[in-house]
């Protein structure tokens, strides 16, 4: 209950530093306009050679689903970091962790804020899509489709968190998360379809979690899918969680630690 | 034993080391001990000045004492409880007042940054906005309560930062420099804040570390000196050699028109003559309240207050004896 309490704190308090930024919400829209167009036109010329390669693909559909749902990954596995960071750098961390709420919600809460900004532009860009591109998105499956999103984000927040922890004990981590995000996207399938890779890429793509998340993510809005085609999918994200967890838990709890005892906690 | 009691608590940091030193000597790491075996007891009741130099491990040992840091070796005791290594519990029992303006949210109000932290300590609901608006009122910023942090003024900022300390109300109050770089009239509120809080409850320890020994002085009743990491001095104000003090209390020289008689005094409670000589007199007052009683009650009976300054103690004497400086020439 008081780790809910907390998020709605952190969410409030984000949004009214948000909303002080008066253009901030229409640079956002901006940006995603601009997103949209290029990958429009983009579609436009990859669009044929990829179908020629694949057989029958819609390809805007395909890139539209996999940038909008990679960013969700992207953000988890950036903000997480960033915003220790942020809170080490700007001072505020140590009057955080000064209080009585744990340092793990703290840390667990600290981009909560991103992340759903970022949930709510991927449902933006489903609109955006179905609305204005003529994308058929299908809500038939709402309920499998809620539960791999649901999971999935877990597994991206648990990733964001082992990525913070070593933020925590070695700070400069952009490097390392830079790369794993640059691997995720390539190989995650998102631009285009894991089958373009050789089989052995294709096994080690498996290793990457937003692989499944994306492709059981893809299977029910473009396809419709139902939970028993899409039920490989999420008990694969599932492995991840179960990994993930109790990994992303341990190794923050080591680097908090870790960090108290040589007093580097609140330095950058 | 209720109160604060430190055993033998060692604090040390790795030292910092560029690539090149690593590569150099990889196998070298001697760390940097920030505290050398700290024994201390803090019993309830007061507050307790912490002074030494820059360096000298204050803002460390507050640290550890907030659950900020984890100590290498020793034990702490609050209340008779050994919470040595669990940080959460101390957090829980213990308020540090992190007085850094960078520790607020710049863009949110005075009230918003308050009612943000105020949700991480635990207050939900009406009870959290009824907290807030009365650490507001405590702190005397009510009135920027609506205003945003980066338009407040240091001073102002000091303040929301004692207020936020104030919000959990807890019995032991950690202060680091609340008032470094505050302009007299700002310190003197954080003061009265201060020693106000002790008047409400008797019972709360407020550790205050500051570089300041007037201010030390003012409104602090014990003294303790820290010096490379070890505990140099631990001094009750009023003792032996300090002269003017008593417990917290505080000696003044006054000078009014017409001269004053031991009648003016003897109304207020809390104040005593010590003497009178050459037209002036030394009075006792037990606290900053009771001095300004004084004043009025001075001013009711007709007086008129030509002076009045605190006697010279020889606290700075004590604090460089601490530092192994010579005692300072009396002027």
């Amino acid at each position: 209950m008081n780790a809910l309490f907390t998020a709605g704190a952190f969410l409030r308090k984000d949004f009214i530093e948000e909303t002080s930024y008066r253009l901030r919400f229409l640079v956002e829209i901006c940006g995603a306009v601009i997103a949209i167009y290029f990958l429009v036109i983009f579609s436009e010329f990859m669009g044929d050679a990829v179908a020629a390669k694949l057989g029958n693909i819609d390809y805007l559909p395909f890139a539209l689903v996999g940038i909008a749902f990679h960013s969700l990954h992207e953000t988890a596995l950036n903000d997480y970091s960033r915003k220790i960071r942020e809170a080490q750098t700007l001072g505020t961390l140590e009057a955080l962790i000064s209080t009585r709420t744990s340092v793990f919600t703290l840390m667990a809460c600290l981009p909560l804020y991103s992340m759903c900004r970022t949930s709510l532009k991927l449902v933006g860009y489903m609109l955006v899509g179905s609305l204005i591109l003529d994308v058929n998105i299908h809500w038939g499956n709402w309920p499998a489709t809620l539960t791999l999103f649901a999971i999935s984000m877990v597994v991206f927040g648990c990733l964001g968190l082992t990525f913070a922890a070593l933020t925590v004990v070695f700070k400069r981590t952009e490097p390392i998360i830079r790369g794993f995000n640059l691997v995720s996207f390539l190989l995650g399938g998102v631009f285009v379809p894991l089958t373009v890779f050789p089989e052995w890429m294709q096994k080690f793509a498996m290793l990457i979690p937003v692989v499944p998340a994306l492709h059981g993510f893809r299977q029910a809005v473009l396809y419709d899918a139902d939970w028993a085609t899409m039920w490989p999918d999420i008990a694969h994200v599932l492995v991840f969680m179960t990994l993930l967890v109790p990994l992303s838990v341990m190794a923050l709890r080591w680097a908090v630690r870790r960090a108290m005892l040589d007093g580097s906690l609140t330095q950058y | 034993m209720d109160g604060i009691e430190i055993r033998g608590l060692v604090k040390e940091y790795p030292r910092s080391r560029d690539l090149l030193h690593l590569l150099r000597h990889p196998l070298r790491h001697r760390p940097v001990t920030a505290l050398d075996g700290i024994d201390l007891t803090i019993p309830r009741g007061g507050i307790y000045a912490l002074l030494g130099p820059n360096g000298a491990g204050k803002t460390t040992l507050l640290k550890i004492l907030g659950g900020l840091l984890l100590p290498n070796a020793g034990t702490i005791r609050i209340d008779g409880d050994d919470l040595t290594g669990d940080a959460k519990t101390i957090r829980e029992r213990v308020g540090l007042i992190v007085c850094d303006e960078r520790s607020f949210y710049w863009r949110l109000t005075a009230k918003e940054n308050l009612r943000f932290f105020a949700t991480l300590y635990g207050f939900r609901g009406a009870d959290r906005d009824a907290q807030v608006m009365r650490c507001l009122t405590d702190a005397g910023i009510e009135d920027q309560a609506g205003t945003q942090f980066m338009r407040l003024s240091t001073g102002m900022r000091q303040r929301l930062a004692v207020a936020r300390g104030l919000l959990l109300g807890p019995s032991i109050l950690l202060m680091d420099e609340a008032t470094r770089s505050l302009d007299p009239e700002s310190r003197s509120r954080i003061h009265s804040l201060v020693t106000g809080l002790i008047d409400r409850d008797p019972n709360r320890i407020i550790l205050y570390s500051t570089h300041d020994l007037a201010e030390a002085e003012l409104i602090s009743g014990h003294v303790i000196v820290i010096r490379g990491g070890k505990i140099a001095t631990e001094q009750q104000l009023g003792a032996n050699e300090m002269v003017g003090h008593t417990g917290g209390g505080r000696t003044y020289r006054i000078v009014t028109t017409p001269e004053i008689s031991p009648e003016d005094i003897e109304d207020v409670a809390g104040a005593s003559l010590v003497h009178t000589q050459d037209g002036s007199a030394t009075v006792r007052v037990s606290s900053l309240t009771v001095f300004d009683d004084l004043v009025g009650h001075l001013r009711s009976r007709g007086l008129r207050l030509v002076e009045a300054a605190p006697e010279r103690s020889s606290l700075m004497d004590l604090y460089m004896a601490s530092m192994g400086e010579p005692k300072q020439e009396q002027p």
